[in-house]
């Protein structure tokens, strides 16, 4: 007792300090080095982007000239990369996936700094868009939190400021400066599960750590279809549902179905349109410069055409938005058009297992066939500055 | 600024630290300025009101403590608190007609300066001559959003001390304890109990009858972990500055029966009343027996209802409370009859008292948590089964939100029966942690359990 | 009257209001010191003192006292 006693602060000042200091060393060991985020809960989209980048750390190299696979949950869900590596060994590349649910450009951007440190990593790099026309949408995905939240476990102090500086909303800079400064607090809803679910979350550990730094390659994806799909008379409305969507799938696709108003839809196309270019751009000047090629492609958008996506007049493209280097390539906007049919669709935006098994095909001929070419004229130009 | 944000707390230390640098001839003023400031960062005009409210009530002391004749000393005490209780009624009566927002905290400074003009008129010694102590009897920041409502003299004996005296390192400390404690009460528990309470409330007919009676207990125990997580920061942020607020809770649900429980519930606005309202009437009325305490009861409850709002609900809670105070009181006698004899009927009569106090106070809080009587009666059937309960249950509900709702109840009532054992636990973690490690641990604990939802308190609406 | 005398006469209507044989009564004690009196008893307290020393007692004098001895006392000047 006497010596907690000898060692307890009186004065107050320093007892704020000794306390403050005492808090923000456990806050950031525990919290900021990533301590944590190893055993936090694999379902949640902050750890899911964590561990694309723990275990893509992790991976020894496939000695092969590897390539990158950015993107969404539209992306991870339409890529079967094991399968295509498995098929195609001795061409002497590998796909990898990088694609996480709930994810944009931004996102994509701090993915590929921290996977990639010196850029010299992957021959290419896969960056896909839901349509080069920038579609419209019902929410500004600029302002969104949540995109500081899934960022907060794979950023260091000092990528915070670029991140907060992005958001226009001050309530949004200042909660997202104080998740900046408080890394601990980012995790209280992770943190509540895993005392309230001990044994539940020890087993989703087991499973991924089971699975080790492959375990986004194989996803055994979904067999539902969208074949039974009847959208209503009118402008949208859903007649007749698949019969294996639930209820969260259900509202999303009801979503898909209600234009939002012209008005909305040209603020949010507009932001949106400036959100994706200015994060694609960062991406395309990190990588000036270097040998990765990056790739962008516009992968099958829906199963049909969907009212809260239809692009309004006179909407943004893509291509004219971002800047064009020796290292861009961008695959023509019709190359998977002809998956955009209700049977290779799983729900309003995810390729079923039929779609994938034919776009996985598709996009990896495509750009083993843009990297050979590409690789042809680099050797080429290479020579001739030689002889020059 | 809310009490609950590190924009407040930053400001907080920055002026606590300043404060003990200004000379002592210089603190009121220097305080007086910062709660002014505090207020008008949330309203400028209302601030005009409340500074208005203060010159009044200052110049009305002075007028009855210097009248010579006692007629004119009751007309000047008459005038002042006709005129305070005209302002709080008016907006609280006419305030949502007119669409006006209720002045913060005038619930709670107009009855410091009731009490103060009675005090005056009792004793004269009771009168503050400072005019900017004075003003800060009312203003104190601390205490403006939701009391406790501190007593003139105790503040002003207090202030005489602080005023001048060296920073009191013990006391300070006693501050940061307080304000820790009360942000996890807040945080930790009322919080998730209010992110619950917000689900089921927006339809509680298509919820089971287990979610519907374990809501309605959380509107008890989120309101008393709430209140009291607010009092104490508010009583920890005072003692920064020297002064040791009145206590707001002393363990309520430990009472074994509702009398006892109004003792322990809201203390610092209960004892104004019986002070003020209660005593009086008592005196007045006593000729007439206990049809005099029925009334006095009576009218001190529905008083009590009444002060947070002139709704039929508050009315309704107010004279439900007067309902069972009349019954606990009127029973008094035959109870320690049947009871109190034996160790064991006493014990067995606490305990089921404790359970049944707390059972009318949840029964009650259905007027105090709805904004209509239908309401208050639509979740009294849904309770009685007059009903059919809904089909829905907890795993309809957003699991990190009704994950934690059992094991918050739990705490919030082991808190609100005083927290038994926790002493000498504590006791152990002082002896085996300094200070600054447990203070450390209770941040990262609070930073890294606060919810996304955490927002703000209850009573600061009344 | 002698204050030992009023002293004692309190003794005997502190013990009939409270119901409690063993209370005696002293110039310090306070109602924090007797478990029975509070604010529902204190009226009827002031109403027995009223009766058996027949005097009639203001809010502002019952207010102003703080211990029992105030009480001795200001029954000893109204009685006078």
């Amino acid at each position: 007792m006497a010596s907690s006693r000898f060692l307890a602060i009186r004065n107050p000042l320093w007892l704020l300090a000794a306390s403050l200091a005492v808090f923000l060393a456990l806050d950031n060991g525990i919290f900021r080095s990533g301590m944590y985020a190893r055993f936090a809960n694999t379902e949640t989209l902050p750890a899911q982007v964590f561990n694309t980048v723990h275990f893509e750390n992790l991976r020894p190299a496939t000695g092969k000239r590897e390539i990158f696979l950015a993107g969404a949950s539209t992306m991870h869900w339409a890529f079967w990369c094991k399968q295509y590596n498995l098929a195609h060994e001795n061409t002497g590349y590998a796909f990898v996936m990088g694609a996480i649910a709930g994810t944009n450009e931004e996102m994509w951007y701090y993915v590929l700094r921290a996977v990639d440190p010196d850029r010299d990593r992957y021959a290419a790099i896969v960056i896909p868009n839901a349509g080069y026309i920038v579609d419209s949408w019902h929410d500004d995905e600029a302002e969104n939190y949540d995109d500081a939240e899934m960022l907060a476990p794979i950023l260091s102090l000092s990528e915070w400021p670029g991140v907060i500086a992005n958001f226009q909303n001050p309530d949004l800079r200042w909660k997202a400066a104080l998740l900046a400064a408080f890394p601990s607090h980012g995790d209280a809803a992770d943190l509540q599960d895993l005392i309230l679910h001990p044994s539940l979350r020890a087993a989703r550990l087991r499973q991924r750590w089971a699975g080790g730094a492959f375990w986004l390659y194989d996803w055994p994806g979904t067999p539902g279809s969208m074949q039974d799909f009847r959208a209503g008379p009118g402008n949208g409305g859903v007649a007749v549902f698949p019969s294996d969507l639930n209820s969260f799938e259900r509202a999303n696709s009801i979503d898909e179905f209600t234009r939002p108003s012209p008005r909305d839809a040209a603020i949010n196309t507009a932001r949106n349109a400036q959100f994706q270019a200015f994060w694609l751009n960062k991406i395309i000047a990190r990588y000036a410069g270097s040998s990765t090629i990056l790739l962008f492609a516009q992968i099958p958008r829906w199963p049909m055409p969907l009212p809260a996506r239809g692009p309004i007049a006179g909407a943004p493209d893509l291509r004219q938005l971002l800047t064009h280097d020796v290292n861009t390539v961008f695959l023509p906007e019709d190359a998977f058009v002809s998956l955009e049919q209700p049977k290779y669709f799983h729900d309003t935006i995810h390729l079923n297992n039929v779609g994938r098994a034919i776009f996985t095909n598709l996009l990896g001929d495509q750009v083993l066939r843009v990297l050979e070419t590409q690789g042809q004229e680099a050797q080429g130009s290479h020579a001739q500055r030689k002889t020059t | 600024m809310g009490f609950v944000s590190v924009a407040f707390f930053l400001c907080l230390a920055l002026a606590a630290t300043a404060f003990y640098a200004v000379p002592g001839r210089w603190r009121t003023r220097y305080l007086l300025a910062l709660s002014y400031a505090f207020y008008a960062s949330w309203s400028l005009p209302y601030l005009l009101l409340l500074v208005l409210a203060s010159l009044a009530a200052f110049g009305a002391g002075r007028a009855i403590a210097h009248a010579a004749e006692e007629r004119s000393k009751k007309i000047f005490l008459a005038g002042g608190i006709a005129a305070l209780l005209v302002l709080v009624a008016g907006f609280k009566g006419g305030g949502e007609i007119k669409g006006l927002l209720f002045p913060l905290g005038l619930s709670y400074y107009s009855f410091k300066l009731i009490a103060y003009l009675v005090e005056v008129y009792w004793d004269e010694s009771a009168l503050q001559a400072d005019l900017a102590a004075f003003c800060l009897y009312p203003a104190f920041f601390p205490q403006i959003v939701s009391g406790p409502i501190q007593r003139p003299q105790d503040f002003f004996a207090q202030w005489r001390r602080a005023a001048r005296a060296p920073a009191d390192f013990a006391g300070i400390e006693d501050g940061f304890r307080l304000i820790l404690g009360g942000l996890m009460l807040k945080l930790l528990i009322a919080d998730r109990l209010g992110a619950f309470i917000a689900v089921v409330d927006v339809e509680p007919e298509r919820f089971n009858w287990g979610v519907n009676a374990a809501c309605i207990c959380c509107y008890t125990l989120q309101l008393y972990a709430d209140f009291a997580g607010y009092t104490n920061i508010a009583l920890g942020v005072g003692k920064l500055f020297g002064i040791t607020g009145p206590p707001n809770f002393n363990a309520p649900f430990a009472a074994a029966n509702i009398q006892d429980m109004w003792r322990r519930w809201h203390m610092s606005l209960t004892l104004w009343l019986t002070d003020y309202l209660f005593m009086p009437l008592q005196m007045a009325l006593r000729g007439l027996g206990r049809a005099g305490l029925v009334l006095c009861i009576t009218i001190n409850m529905v008083a009590i209802g009444l002060w947070h709002g002139l709704t039929l609900n508050f009315l309704c809670f107010g004279a439900f409370h007067a309902l069972c105070l009349n019954v606990t009181a009127l029973t008094a006698k035959p109870r320690k009859f049947l009871f109190g004899r034996r160790a064991v009927t006493r014990a067995a009569a606490h305990l089921s008292g404790a359970v049944l106090t707390f059972g009318l106070m949840t029964l009650s809080m259905l007027f105090f948590h709805t904004q209509t009587l239908g309401s208050a009666w639509l979740h009294f059937r849904l309770l009685t089964f007059l009903l059919p309960a809904g089909v829905l249950g907890w795993g309809d509900i957003r699991s990190d939100v009704s994950d934690p709702v059992i094991a918050c109840m739990a705490l919030a009532y082991y808190f609100s029966i005083g927290a038994p054992g926790l002493r000498p636990v504590g006791r152990v973690a002082g002896a085996l942690a300094p200070n600054w490690l447990q203070y450390g641990l209770a941040l990262l604990l609070i930073s890294a359990m606060t919810v996304e939802s955490a927002g703000g308190f209850i009573y600061g609406q009344f | 009257m002698q204050q030992d005398e009023i002293l004692a006469r309190l003794t005997e209507i502190f013990r009939k209001t409270f119901d409690d044989d063993r209370l005696t009564v002293t110039h310090d004690m306070t109602a924090a010191d007797v478990e029975a009196w509070d604010s529902l008893s204190h009226i009827n307290l002031i109403l027995a003192v009223e009766r058996a020393f027949e005097i009639r007692l203001t809010t502002r004098e019952v207010r102003a006292m703080k211990n029992v001895g105030d009480f001795v006392g200001l029954i000893a000047k109204k009685a006078a």
